[in-house]
């Protein structure tokens, strides 16, 4: 599909609903009907790949390390062999040797530990037996000898001379080094009426999706199949393939119903490296699990990044210049690593205008647990701190936080520093709405002691620009069937529900394309051998890439089906037009046939009515090295505001209320996007205030489970407000842009700095736990009375 | 729960024994002894058992005991059967009436499930030093039936504690909690700090104060997660009986919690913070009681 086909937002602007989404123009599109698999999740009747059992399955388990560096001297599994009910035991002799990750520019895992273990939770070994108890007593009895080694526990550290090395590969510990400048910061500084430097830390956090890791490996002569807890069988399918030098037709990878991923779920683990090697072994179908203490040490959670930002203003508190110095704790191994790192940076200029910006970012190693993707990738940390950093500088400069921000905001179609090209740009918009029915102005005014009102910024990319691994496979494709009477349709493609929804509105753009009716719609989604390829649930890609792909499968189903209709109403095709299952004539629109009616004619004189749709984005980005991560067709914009209230004698933080302000196009389906938003809230709300996952000093998780790792629950949940602007995206099918992602970035800073209008005093590291907020209201009033 | 990097996570075989009548329940303590846990509702023994923390031979269930299952006011007694549900509790008028503190702490225990299935006796019996209800109990100076084969015993609550996850109980069967009402003036309340919403407590408190003359006639301070088990604040109480009612002795007496309190560092919380905020939640919960007994 190319560019000019798609229409002008001038076009646009008489077509775009309102911020409800209620529009004539459309009838599927821009309402909110109810999920696709509202029911069977509701019932009980949606079948979890951990809910599945095939006849003869087994179960398996992998055995980690125990130590968080240690060399492996002996593995004995003999005795774990000889116990009834066990069927097979593997450890890295028995798998291919071959390193991968999920990122090809640094492929640092195995299977199976050979040499040394990384980290508390490295895999070391794998037993299948027939019944969960039985694996779990083989576990205990696979004797593995351990020479301990001194361990990188501190990522400020990681990188020092005498520090124990992780990677023979990687020097100090330095898994990614970025530098990267644009225009002249020096200079921006030099001239600066004003410079400010601030330094915040993150912490590691965890998705923690509700359903655990799982994955049934069956083979059937030499084609695997893979049932997984995925958030995309694509990479899944790649990379077992690549690892067990099969082509990618005899790996099939499906998933079933899926308890969210979050990034989580992105890259393949070991359960399914393990589980095909074990179901090849003993020719039986074997179901691998993660417990919620495996996910965590599993992790591929939030980096813990150390945030160093120097920005140089003028009297106006206009932008002139930024450097970020970063340094991101990236765990035992790559993981997604590299992108995190570059998108850390990369995002940072989306927001503001300005044209000087120098980036400098090292991912270290440590004995740790590897982080990767979580929801807002590489960016929610960094955000925070510029969202904290500016307020910062407003407050230098007596300008209200707003003021600042609308003074720097970005605009349509303009370009970063860093060769991001934005288009449609409601930010503007965003922020006088949120502070508009926040009341913003009251309330900054007359605050109550102890209560505080914040806003945060954020943005996120609709899909990124390019695939995790080099190729020039189409981002997105869809096949849409529909059956031989009329009376339904299916909607085949790669796009993976992960809960958000995306079964539901890509429904509803191929009924809307179509001329159909949403009630009719089926889908088969994320298979890799029934469905056509998409690379997934990841970088909030699916409404907007897989969404054009639907729409250009939809549309030739309705092409397919004007043209015969012509023949048989005796019209020509440009005079009739199909809505609502009804083909009529334009301007006489009580001449029609039924869809059904018409689908069945071409069915009987031409076969099949199918319609196949793809997408490739534009080529998008500069030419500097990393210039790809961040890039996209479309960024989303979102202004949030959020109330709270400090008990200024424990450090208690409440939640008060919350407004978010989101530019994200054209809405498919209101519902699903405000539960979106309030979802991106929720888990930007537990990582500003509670959620941190601790270690003791070897290494140890101490919070692996949902007791002591602090989500918030619904009853955490402040009073909420989610709103639109209107926007209209021309990248994009029916002018679309993502939620997902960019409604959790802002969050945390509108917090922030929401405790910081209550207290007066910065909280720069997050979690910013009450005890926080209690020594830093203690050292404030030390410093008052001295 | 320890870190678990020694694989358990399944229950290890036990024998379940499930008695229709007190006499079989007692019965079957005396004859398997140490080996035995009691199960009621089994929100905290499920856990620690599938973690392998317990691993008994035998666990006797009670639930079919459903004559444990009460809350009576008899006499100037409030009685509450060992198996009475939190959230019977919550929604209880005897005890919101009698022991408003208690119905607070039946507000914040936990997560309505777990309120629908966990008992105050096994919330007492579990003797965690966090345990949400006990505080509310102690300051009633509440105390509580054991039966065995032998016969019967009532000891005051304060004495059941021996150490974290600890008690008095041998092969005895907690069956009832006895709380005695007084007839005068008295204000109650309880609050806990956590870090959110249905978490154990970094700290709790309850307190019970009556009041004759614009003075403190009695007080009683009770506090959880601060010690090896929950405890009494006697430092406070004794700086306030017959103190005047005012700011300033409440402040002072406050600040006298930490020669009571002796907590620990963990994942939840820092001793220094719970020390502080065991202040302020003693100031506090003691400014509610006298608002409230001054009703």
């Amino acid at each position: 599909m190319s560019l000019d086909e798609r229409i002008t937002p001038e076009q646009a602007a008489t077509q775009v609903g309102t911020a409800s989404g209620e529009n004539k123009e459309y009838s599927v599109i821009g309402k909110s009907v109810g999920r696709i698999d509202g029911r069977a999740k509701v019932t009980g009747q949606a079948k979890y790949t951990g809910d599945l059992k095939f006849p003869g399955m087994l179960y398996g388990k992998i055995l980690t390390s125990p130590h968080a560096h240690a060399r492996i001297l002996s593995i004995d599994t003999s005795e774990a062999e000889k116990l009834p009910g066990v069927k097979a035991v593997i450890t890295h002799k028995d798998v291919p040797s071959l390193k991968y990750g999920i990122s090809p520019a640094r492929w640092d895992e195995n299977i199976f530990c050979i040499d040394k273990v990384l980290f508390v939770g490295d895999k070391v070994a794998a037993v299948a037996a027939v019944d969960e108890e039985t694996v779990y007593k083989a576990l205990k009895l696979i004797k593995v000898e351990y020479e301990v080694l001194p361990a990188v526990l501190d990522p400020l550290k990681a990188m020092d001379e005498g520090q124990a090395q992780l990677h023979e590969d990687y020097p100090r510990n330095l898994n990614t080094e970025i530098h990267q400048s644009f225009g002249d910061v020096d200079k921006a500084l030099a001239e600066a009426y004003h410079v400010r430097t601030d330094y915040f830390v993150g912490q590691r956090a965890y998705q923690s999706p509700i359903e655990p890791h799982s994955a049934i490996s069956v083979w059937e002569d030499d084609k695997l199949t893979v049932y997984s807890s995925t958030q995309s069988p694509h990479y899944f399918q790649y990379y077992i393939a690549r690892q067990f030098g099969l082509p990618m037709g005899k790996v099939r990878v499906l998933k079933t119903h899926i308890g969210g991923g979050f990034g989580g779920k992105l890259e393949p683990t070991g359960l399914e490296f393990a589980g095909a090697v074990l179901a090849k072994l003993t020719g039986r179908p074997v179901k691998m699990f993660y417990d919620r203490h495996e996910m965590f040490a599993h992790n591929r959670g939030r980096h813990r990044q150390y945030m160093k930002l120097s920005t140089g203003v003028d009297q106006n508190g206009k932008i002139l210049g930024v450097h970020a110095d970063f340094v991101m704790d990236g765990g035992a191994y790559t993981s997604l690593g590299v992108a995190s790192a570059y998108y850390a940076g990369a995002l940072l200029t989306i927001l503001y205008d300005f044209d000087n910006y120098k980036f400098d970012m090292y991912r270290v190693y440590t004995n740790l647990p590897a982080c990767g993707a979580q929801r807002g990738h590489g960016h929610p940390q960094p955000r925070f701190a510029f969202e904290s950093h500016l307020d910062n500088i407003a407050k230098d400069l007596g300008i209200d936080p707003i003021e600042l921000r609308l003074r720097n905001a970005r605009k349509a179609n303009t370009v970063t520093p860093n060769d991001f090209k934005v288009e449609s740009c409601a930010l503007t918009e965003a922020i006088e709405k949120a502070r508009d029915i926040s009341n913003w102005k009251q309330k900054r005014s007359h605050r109550p002691q102890g209560r505080g009102i914040g806003i945060g910024l954020g943005a996120f990319v609709s899909g990124a620009g390019y695939p995790i691994y080099r190729t020039n496979l189409p981002h997105a494709s869809a096949v849409i069937k529909v059956n031989e009477d009329g009376s339904s349709a299916t909607l085949y493609t790669g796009a993976v529900d992960i809960g958000q929804g995306s079964d539901t509105i890509l429904c509803q753009m191929a009924a809307e394309a179509m001329g159909y009716s949403f009630a009719k719609m089926q889908i088969i989604s994320a298979d890799t051998e029934a469905a056509p390829h998409d690379f997934g649930a990841y970088a909030s890609r699916q409404t907007l890439m897989s969404g054009w792909a639907v729409k250009e499968a939809g549309e030739e189903i309705k092409a397919q089906l004007l043209n015969t209709a012509a023949g048989i109403m005796g019209y020509a095709v440009e005079e009739l037009d199909c809505r609502d299952e009804r083909i009529f004539v334009k301007d006489q629109p009580e001449i029609s046939k039924s869809f059904a009616e018409v689908a069945k004619e071409f069915f009987v004189t031409q076969g099949p009515l199918v319609g196949k749709g793809s997408y490739t984005p534009p080529k998008l980005g500069g030419k500097f090295k990393g210039a790809a991560v961040g890039t996209s067709p479309a960024y989303s914009f979102a202004a949030q505001v959020t109330e709270v209230e400090v008990d200024e004698e424990t450090g208690e933080v409440k939640i008060v209320e919350a407004w978010d302000v989101h530019d994200c196009g054209k809405v498919i389906n209101p519902a699903l996007l405000h539960a979106q938003v309030h979802g991106a809230f929720y888990m930007g709300m537990g990582e500003a205030v509670w959620e941190e996952v601790k270690f003791d000093d070897q290494g140890r998780i101490l919070n692996s489970n949902l007791a002591e790792y602090r989500l918030p629950t619904a009853l955490d949940m402040p009073k909420f407000h989610s709103e639109l602007v209107d926007s209209y995206e021309p990248n994009a099918p029916w002018g679309v842009k993502e939620v997902g992602e960019g409604a959790t970035t802002p969050t945390m800073g509108s917090i922030s700095n929401a405790i910081f209008d209550a207290i007066g005093v910065r909280i720069s590291s997050l979690p910013m736990s009450y005890e926080k907020v209690w020594r830093a209201l203690k050292e404030k009033r030390k410093q008052q009375t001295t | 729960m320890s870190y678990p990097h020694v694989i358990t996570k399944t229950i290890k075989e036990f024998k379940l024994i499930s008695p229709t009548t007190i006499e079989e329940a007692l019965y079957a303590l005396n004859e398997y002894k140490t080996d035995t846990r009691i199960i009621a509702g089994g929100t905290d023994l499920v856990p620690l058992m599938k973690h392998r923390a317990v691993t008994p031979k035998y666990v006797v269930s009670i639930e079919k005991l459903k004559e444990l299952d009460y809350v009576r006011l008899v006499g100037d007694q409030l009685r509450i059967g060992a198996l009475t549900k939190i959230n019977t509790i919550k929604n209880s008028d005897v005890i919101m009436k009698n022991c408003y503190s208690l119905y607070e702490a039946s507000l914040v225990f936990a997560t309505p499930q777990i309120r629908n299935v966990a008992t105050i006796g096994g919330n007492i019996c579990r003797s965690s030093p966090s345990a949400d209800t006990v505080p509310s109990l102690l300051v009633f100076n509440a105390q509580v039936k054991l039966v065995n084969q032998k016969g019967e015993r009532i000891i005051p609550l304060e004495q059941f504690f021996t150490g974290p996850g600890l008690n008095v109980a041998d092969s005895d069967l907690l069956t009832e909690i006895i709380i005695p009402i007084e007839k005068g003036e008295y204000g109650t309340a309880f609050h806990k700090i956590s870090r959110n919403t249905s978490d154990l407590a970094k700290v709790n408190c309850a307190v019970k104060v009556s009041i004759s003359h614009e003075k403190f006639s009695d007080v009683k301070v009770a506090l959880g997660a601060v010690s090896d088990r929950p405890i009494r604040a006697k430092n406070v109480e004794k700086l306030l009986i017959d103190k005047k009612i005012n700011a300033e002795n409440i402040e002072k007496a406050s600040e006298m919690v930490i020669n009571d309190i002796n907590p620990i560092t963990d994942v939840r919380s820092t001793e220094i913070y719970r020390k502080e905020i065991s202040k302020v939640l003693v100031k506090r919960m003691l400014n509610l009681a006298v608002e409230r007994a001054q009703k």
